[in-house]
């Protein structure tokens, strides 16, 4: 066991200066990301996105989704949780850490990983999580279960989560969609000391809200045309 | 406040009734060898829970351990026996 591990997310990295170097690869990015995704954005509820720590969840089917929910809330810094094999060069390294991400590892998600999602989201960041575990580039529309890890810290933060749905594009041209559903309060829902049990039905929930946001993208008629224009 | 050994895994037994109240395992005839994951039931986020439940319970911070650290349920009370010692 190595109680002696040291955290790999330093404090620091939410300065001044990486708050300026995001903007900075943001607003840059932004505009060919822009030309050549042209997201648009659906609400079935319009209910605003909430102020101060929110998790955001969503669907992971491209390795480009982060890019994708940054495009669509624009108006937020996101923090977003990325596996540590991003960060096995200096360079990469320093990228992630100025972009705010989270470096989490999956064979052994610690203790120093999720005390700082926590303590963004109580600081009022906004999280972003793929609670499906993993990109599958060959899902599809399929939405993968949910892992109950982000149900956890949303949980422990006493942060709302708010669902996105991803359309997956079959075409490199086509036009990103996304969806995004109602703020998911966990504590409301399962209360104050959840079992495990009813932190695995909070989970089940969400991704019932997830499906939910399938649902609702299927039954526009722009689906349907989208339909038609793969089948010819 | 240090506890003795058949203290520490009482008051986690505790822990893990409360984390799984529908489940079937008989936490007391548990042995210390029994695993987490297969015998326990818990899930690696089930871990990552308990030990949360754990410091909240026996009022102790644990260090950058992850949820692959623990295997057995020996391994959980050996480690907060230390950090009580602490």
């Amino acid at each position: 066991m190595n109680s002696e591990r040291k955290s790999k997310n330093k404090p620091a990295r939410r300065g001044l200066f990486y708050n300026f170097c995001y903007d900075f690869v943001k607003v840059t990015g932004a505009i060919p990301a822009l030309v050549w995704l042209r997201p648009k954005v659906y609400r079935p509820v319009k209910s605003k996105i909430p102020r101060g720590g929110v998790m955001v969840t969503a669907n992971h089917g491209t390795l480009i989704d982060p890019i994708i929910m940054h495009l669509a809330i624009p108006s937020r810094r996101l923090h977003c949780l990325a596996t540590k094999d991003l960060f096995n060069t200096k360079l990469k390294r320093t990228f992630f850490e100025l972009m705010h991400c989270v470096i989490v590892d999956k064979e052994n998600f610690t203790m120093s990983a999720f005390r700082e999602v926590t303590s963004r989201l109580s600081e009022g960041k906004m999280v972003v999580i793929f609670p499906e575990g993993s990109v599958d580039v060959h899902s599809g529309d399929n939405i993968r279960a949910f892992k109950s890890g982000a149900v956890l810290m949303a949980h422990k933060a006493g942060a709302p989560i708010l669902p996105v749905y991803i359309v997956r594009r079959t075409r490199w041209y086509e036009r990103q969609r996304i969806v995004i559903g109602e703020p998911f309060d966990v504590r409301a829902e399962i209360g104050e000391r959840p079992s495990l049990e009813d932190m695995e039905r909070a989970t089940t929930m969400l991704h019932e809200r997830e499906l939910a946001l399938r649902e609702y993208f299927e039954s526009l008629p722009i689906y349907r045309k989208l339909q038609k224009t793969k089948e010819t | 406040m240090a506890m003795s050994r058949s203290e520490i895994k009482e008051k986690l037994n505790d822990v893990m009734r409360m984390a799984t109240p529908s489940s079937e395992v008989d936490f007391d005839s548990l042995p210390e060898t029994a695993t987490l994951t297969s015998d326990v039931g818990l899930s690696s986020v089930g871990i990552l829970y308990v030990v949360i439940a754990i410091e909240e319970f026996f009022g102790i911070r644990f260090d950058d351990v992850g949820f692959a650290d623990f295997k057995t349920i020996g391994d959980v009370i050996d480690y907060i026996g230390k950090k009580m010692e602490e």
